[in-house]
C-alpha cells in the first residue's frame, strides 16, 4: 500500500494548486506541522493526523465565494420572486410581463449586510453587486432603515415603499447573530410595516445554526446556499472525514490532539471551534472561528503558533 | 489567466494551441533540412506520418498549414507559399464526428457512399476557402475566376439550382449541399431514411479545384496543394479506404500527408478493386518517435524545446532571455548528485544513517550465508566464524558502493561455487587495490563499468532511499522521442518544485526530491493515459505489469543476470497468436518499444528486441538506459502475455529470480522442497 504521508502530500498539493489559491505551499505545511509533535515512532504520529486533516480542509477561494454569491441572488431571492409572478399570473413564461413586475419588486427591495461595517457580511455585499448587477442604490446601512419621528424618540421606515429587506452574510455557525438581529431592527420593521418581508441569506451555515435562525426569529425566510449537515463537524459519529477508515488515523487521537493544542489557544468550550463547531472550512476573505483554531489560531498575545489559514480576528478596544 | 503563465509546460497537446502559439512554440531539429526534410511538403508522394501519442504529429502537420504560412509570411503571403512551394490545408478527423456515418438501418454501402460524398464536400470546402484566402480580391483572380468557376461548377450535378458565379459563390453551395446532407444523416436514426441525392463524383472536387486554381492562376503555378489529414485513427476501416482510395487516384498538383497514431493504421484497402496501398509505392511513411528517438541531434532539439518554452514564459514575466543561451544551460536547472569517486557523495548518508549498526545488505548476506551453511552449500566456509570473517572482508566502510559491488562479486563467485572464503579475500584485496589505484584491469573497474546503475538502484532500495532518477539528460532520455513526454514530465516537476517553494528555473537548481517526485508522478500520469479500454487493453495492461514485475525482481536479486535490464528479445514467430496479437497493440500503444533485433546466442536467427517504455521504468524502479536485453522464450513470453498461460507466470518468474538469489541459485536441496536441479523454462538463461 502506498505510504499515507506522501499520498496526503500530493493531494494537498493538487488542491493548492486548483482551489486553494496557492496559499498551502510545502514549506507554509511544513512550518505549521511544526506545531505539532514529530513521530517518535512509537503511538499515531501527531504530524500525519495534522496533514490528515488539512488534507480535508475545505476552502472556498475568491471565484468560489463570487460563484455563491452569485447563486444566493438567483436562487434565494431572483427565481423565487419570478415563481410567485409566474404563479399570481396564470404561469406566465412571457418575459415582456415578468421582466418589468420583477424591477418592481427589485426597486422594492433593500439589501444590507450583517454585523459592523467592518467585517465580512458587509465586505461580501460589494461582490455581491459586483456579481449580480445591481445598483447601488439598492444597498443600505442598517442605520438608514429607519428614521426618528419629527423631533421624537419614536422610529418610523425611512422609506415605506420598500417591502423586502435582505440580510445577507457569509457564515452562520450558531444562529446567534441572526437572533440578535432579528431583535433589534427585525422586530423592529414588523412592528412599523408588519407586511414587509425580512430575509435572512447566508452562503455557508450550519444545520442547527439556521434552524435556530428560522424557528426562534421574526425573520419570514432564513436560507444558505451550502448547508453544512452533522456530517461536516470533524469528530461527531457521522463524520465524513474519517469513514475511509485509514489504518495510520485514528479518530480519537485526533479529536485529544486537536483539543489538547485547542484548550491553549482559547477556552475549553471552543477548543474544537467556537462553541464547538468542529468545522475543516475557511474563505479567501477569512477563516471562520467555527474551523479548528490549530488551522487558523494566531492571535496577538497567545500560544505560539502558526497558522496555515490564518483567521483575522474581530479585536475589540 | 493562460494556463502557460503558470507552468510553462501546461499545455501539453498542440491540438490546445492557436496558429500563433503553434508557431512561437515551433523548434526544428538540426539535423538535416529539419523537420522540413523529414516530412517533405513539397513532395507529390503521399506519406502516413505515424508516431505514439505525443510524438508531435499534430505539431508538424499544422506547421505546414496555410495559417502558419500566413504567420511565418506575413509581409507577403502569397510570395511565400510560392518560395514554400506548397499550400497546406489542414483538417483533423475528430471534427468529423465519423460515427455518425452507421447503421441507423442503412446499408454500409449506402454509408461509404454517403461518407466519401461528405468528406468531398468537405475537403473541397477547406481547399476553397484556404485559395480564397490567398488569392480573394487579387486582380488575377478577378480576371480567371469565372472560368474557373464555369469549370469547376461543371463538376456538379446543379439540378435546380442557379450556377455560381464566384469561388465564393461555389463555396456558399458547397455549404449548402453539405448542410443538407448533415440534416439527412443526423435525422436518418428518426426517419430510417437516407434520402441523398450526390451530386459530385469522387475526386472531381478534392482534386478538381487545385487543378484548376493551379492552371488559371499563375501566383500558385508550380505550387503543391497538400491535404493534412490529422487524427486518422478516428476514421472506420471503411472511411479510410476511402482516404486511401484518393492517395491511389492522387492526381497532380495535389498531395496527402496524413498523420495517425502507431495503430491507427485500420487498412491499406482502397476502393480500386480492393488492391492495397503499398509502402514505396502509393505511399512512403515518416514513423516520427522512431526517427527521433534514433536522431543524435534529439538531445539538442529537446533542450531547445524546453528552451522555447521558457522563452515565452519569462517573456510573460518580463525576463529577457535568448533560446540558445537557455538551452546551454539548462542541465544547470537541476540539482543532480555531486560528482565523486565511488560515488561517495550520493552513497554518504549510508554512513550516518547506519552509524554503530550493520549495513541492510551485510545483513542479507549474513541471512543468506547462514543458511547456506545450515544447507552446506558454502564453499570453503564450516563454520560461523567463517561468516564473519566473509564479511568483514567485503566491508569498504568509506565507500557503500564498492561494499555492494564486493557483494555483487561474491555471489557471482558463489554460484560459481568457488571457495568463498578465498574468493571474499580477493574481492577485499582488489577493492583495496581498486581504492588505492594500484590495480590493473581490475573485476571492481570492469564491473562499475556495467553495473554501477544497478547497484547503486539496489543500495537506494535496501536502505530505504527512492530511485533517483534526476537530471535533464534523463528526463531526455526517458521521453524515447516522445516530445509531449519530456513536457509531461517538466510539468510534474515544474509544479512540485514550485509547491516546495522552490522557484525554478530562476536561480538556484531544481532539487533532487522535486524531480524525483514530479518524475514519478509524470510515471504514474502515462501508466493511467496509457490504459486501453476494452478486453484487449485490459490483456495489454496486464501483461505489462507482469513484464515491469519481472524486469524489477531480476534487477534487485542478488546475482542479476543482466544489466539495466528493461529489454526483452524473442522469437516472435514461436509464440502464441494471442501473444503476438497484445505484443502488437502494446507496440502500437508505445508502452514497448520496438529496439530493433539481436542474434540469439545458442541460434542463427535473429530475435525480435523490445524495451519498456522508458516513462513507465520509475513504476517499477527499473533502469530507463538499455544494456542487456533478457532472451525470453516463447513459452516464457506467453506466460507474460497469453490470459491461457498466466497462471504459469508467478512460477516461472520466481523460478528466474530464484536462479539469481543465494544461497541455492535455484538449486534447492530436496528436503527443502520438491525443486531441484535446473529449473525448467528458465534454465541457461541467465548470462554472467
Amino acid at each position: 500500500m502506498e505510504p499515507l504521508m506522501p499520498f496526503l502530500k500530493a493531494k494537498i498539493k493538487t488542491l493548492n494548486e486548483t482551489i486553494w489559491e496557492n496559499r498551502a505551499t510545502d514549506p507554509a505545511i511544513t512550518e505549521w506541522l511544526d506545531n505539532f509533535s514529530p513521530s517518535s515512532g512509537a503511538g499515531p504520529d501527531e504530524q500525519m493526523h495534522a496533514l490528515f486533516l488539512l488534507s480535508n480542509f475545505m476552502y472556498f477561494g475568491d471565484r468560489e465565494i463570487r460563484g455563491l454569491l452569485k447563486a444566493l441572488y438567483r436562487d434565494l431571492y431572483r427565481y423565487p420572486i419570478i415563481e410567485e409572478i409566474r404563479r399570481a399570473n396564470n404561469d406566465t413564461v412571457d418575459s415582456s410581463l415578468i421582466d418589468p413586475l420583477f424591477t418592481a419588486q427589485l426597486q422594492a427591495t433593500r439589501f444590507l449586510g450583517v454585523g459592523n461595517p467592518s467585517e465580512s457580511g458587509c465586505h461580501l455585499l460589494y461582490y455581491f453587486r459586483q456579481e449580480n448587477n445591481l445598483p447601488k442604490n439598492l444597498f443600505i446601512h442598517t442605520h438608514q432603515i429607519f428614521t426618528r419621528r419629527g423631533g421624537t424618540d419614536s422610529l418610523q421606515l425611512r422609506d415605506t415603499a420598500i417591502s423586502r429587506y435582505i440580510f445577507i452574510d457569509d457564515f452562520c455557525g450558531s444562529g446567534k447573530q441572526g437572533s440578535e438581529y432579528s431583535r433589534d431592527l427585525v422586530e423592529e420593521i414588523k412592528k412599523l410595516k408588519s407586511d414587509a418581508s425580512v430575509a435572512y441569506y447566508v452562503l455557508f451555515a450550519t444545520a442547527k445554526g439556521i434552524g435556530k435562525v428560522k424557528d426562534e426569529t421574526k425573520f419570514d425566510s432564513a436560507r444558505a446556499i451550502y448547508e453544512l449537515d452533522s456530517s461536516f463537524k470533524c469528530f461527531s459519529a457521522d463524520s465524513r472525514y474519517f469513514r475511509n477508515r485509514l489504518p495510520e488515523i485514528d479518530q480519537s487521537f485526533c479529536e485529544r490532539m486537536c483539543r489538547l493544542y485547542g484548550q491553549k489557544m482559547v477556552s475549553s468550550a471552543d477548543a474544537l471551534g467556537f462553541e464547538d463547531s468542529q468545522l475543516l472550512i475557511g474563505f479567501h476573505h477569512n477563516t471562520p472561528d467555527n474551523t479548528l483554531p490549530v488551522i487558523w489560531f494566531d492571535e496577538p498575545g497567545g500560544v505560539p503558533w502558526k497558522p496555515m489559514f490564518r483567521r483575522y480576528p474581530k479585536l475589540a478596544w | 489567466m493562460k494556463d502557460t503563465t503558470l507552468n510553462p509546460f501546461n499545455i501539453t497537446k498542440a491540438v490546445d494551441f492557436s496558429d500563433q502559439e503553434i508557431n512561437d512554440y515551433w523548434v526544428d531539429i538540426s539535423s538535416g533540412d529539419g523537420f522540413t526534410g523529414l516530412a517533405k511538403p513539397t513532395s507529390p508522394m503521399p506519406m502516413l506520418i505515424l508516431g505514439g501519442k505525443g510524438s508531435g504529429k499534430t505539431h508538424l502537420m499544422r506547421y505546414f498549414s496555410y495559417p502558419l504560412q500566413c504567420i511565418r509570411h506575413t509581409q507577403d503571403v502569397l510570395a511565400g507559399i510560392k518560395h514554400d512551394k506548397y499550400i497546406g490545408v489542414y483538417l483533423r478527423c475528430s471534427s468529423l464526428n465519423s460515427l455518425r456515418f452507421r447503421e441507423k438501418g442503412q446499408r454500409e454501402e449506402m454509408w461509404e457512399e454517403v461518407f466519401a460524398y461528405y468528406m468531398e464536400l468537405w475537403l473541397s470546402q477547406l481547399m476553397l476557402s484556404t485559395v480564397l484566402s490567398a488569392v480573394g480580391g487579387t486582380s488575377e483572380l478577378a480576371d480567371r475566376e469565372a472560368d474557373v468557376v464555369a469549370e469547376l461548377a461543371a463538376l456538379i450535378h446543379l439540378r435546380q439550382r442557379p450556377s455560381p458565379t464566384s469561388l465564393s459563390g461555389l463555396n456558399a453551395l458547397l455549404r449548402e449541399l453539405q448542410q443538407e446532407l448533415d440534416g439527412a444523416v443526423n435525422n436518418s436514426a428518426i426517419t430510417r431514411t437516407l434520402p441523398v441525392h450526390i451530386a459530385i463524383t469522387r475526386g472531381d472536387l478534392v482534386f478538381g479545384i487545385p487543378r484548376a486554381i493551379e492552371a488559371s492562376l499563375r501566383s500558385l503555378r508550380g505550387c503543391l496543394f497538400l491535404y493534412l489529414i490529422d487524427e486518422f485513427e478516428n476514421l472506420s476501416e471503411v472511411q479510410q479506404k476511402y482516404v486511401n482510395t484518393l492517395l491511389r487516384d492522387r492526381k497532380s498538383p495535389c498531395s496527402f500527408k496524413i498523420g495517425a497514431r502507431m495503430y491507427g493504421i485500420r487498412t491499406l484497402s482502397t476502393y480500386s478493386t480492393d488492391e492495397e496501398n503499398k509502402e514505396g509505392s502509393e505511399f512512403e511513411v515518416l514513423r516520427l518517435d522512431a526517427i527521433l528517438r534514433e536522431n543524435k541531434k534529439y538531445e539538442e532539439f529537446a533542450k531547445r524545446l524546453i528552451a522555447k518554452r521558457l522563452a515565452e514564459f519569462n517573456r510573460a514575466q518580463s525576463v529577457p532571455t535568448t533560446l540558445d543561451a537557455n538551452a546551454k544551460s539548462l542541465g544547470e536547472c537541476f540539482e543532480e548528485p555531486p560528482k565523486s569517486d565511488f560515488s561517495a557523495s550520493e552513497t554518504a548518508y549510508v554512513i550516518d544513517k547506519y552509524h554503530g549498526r550493520e549495513r541492510p545488505y551485510f545483513k542479507n548476506l549474513r541471512q543468506r550465508l547462514e543458511r547456506g551453511l545450515k544447507w552446506n552449500v558454502t564453499p570453503g566456509l564450516r563454520q560461523p566464524a567463517d561468516i564473519e570473517k566473509v564479511l568483514q572482508l567485503l566491508q569498504c566502510p568509506k565507500f557503500p558502493l564498492l561494499e555492494k559491488a564486493n557483494i555483487f562479486f561474491f555471489y557471482q563467485d558463489w554460484r560459481s561455487k568457488h571457495n568463498l572464503l578465498e574468493a571474499s579475500r580477493k574481492i577485499g584485496d582488489e577493492c583495496d587495490q581498486y581504492v588505492h589505484g594500484t590495480s590493473k584491469g581490475s573485476r571492481h573497474k570492469e564491473g562499475l563499468l556495467h553495473w554501477k546503475a544497478d547497484l547503486l538502484a539496489q543500495l537506494y532500495r535496501d536502505t530505504d532511499q527512492p530511485q533517483r532518477y534526476v537530471g535533464l539528460s534523463t528526463f531526455v532520455e526517458i521521453s524515447s522521442g516522445l516530445p509531449r513526454i519530456l513536457l509531461i514530465v517538466l510539468k510534474h516537476i515544474f509544479a512540485w518544485a514550485t509547491f516546495n517553494g522552490e522557484k525554478p528555473f530562476q536561480g538556484s537548481p531544481i532539487s533532487m526530491r522535486s524531480q524525483q517526485t514530479g518524475v514519478s508522478e509524470a510515471s504514474e500520469w502515462f501508466y493511467r493515459d496509457a490504459r486501453m479500454i476494452g478486453r484487449e487493453g485490459q490483456l495489454v495492461m496486464d501483461g505489462i505489469n507482469r513484464l515491469g514485475t519481472l524486469f524489477r525482481g531480476i534487477r534487485f536479486s542478488d546475482k542479476p543476470a543482466e544489466c539495466s535490464c528493461s529489454s526483452f528479445s524473442i522469437d516472435v514467430s514461436r509464440s502464441s497468436e494471442t501473444t503476438r496479437r497484445v505484443l502488437d497493440l502494446a507496440e502500437k500503444w508505445s508502452l514497448l518499444i520496438d529496439v530493433g533485433g539481436q542474434p540469439d546466442r545458442n541460434t542463427e536467427r535473429i530475435d525480435r528486441k523490445y524495451q519498456l517504455n522508458r516513462m513507465l521504468a520509475p513504476r517499477w524502479d527499473l533502469s530507463i538506459y538499455r544494456r542487456g536485453a533478457l532472451a525470453l522464450k516463447p513459452e516464457e513470453l506467453n506466460a507474460v502475455f497469453d490470459p491461457d498461460h498466466v497462471e504459469e507466470f508467478d512460477k516461472l518468474s520466481e523460478e528466474r529470480v530464484a536462479r539469481m538469489s543465494a544461497p541455492f541459485f535455484g538449486h534447492v536441496p530436496r528436503a527443502l522442497g520438491d525443486m531441484s536441479g535446473d529449473l525448467g523454462l528458465y534454465a541457461e538463461q541467465d548470462h554472467d
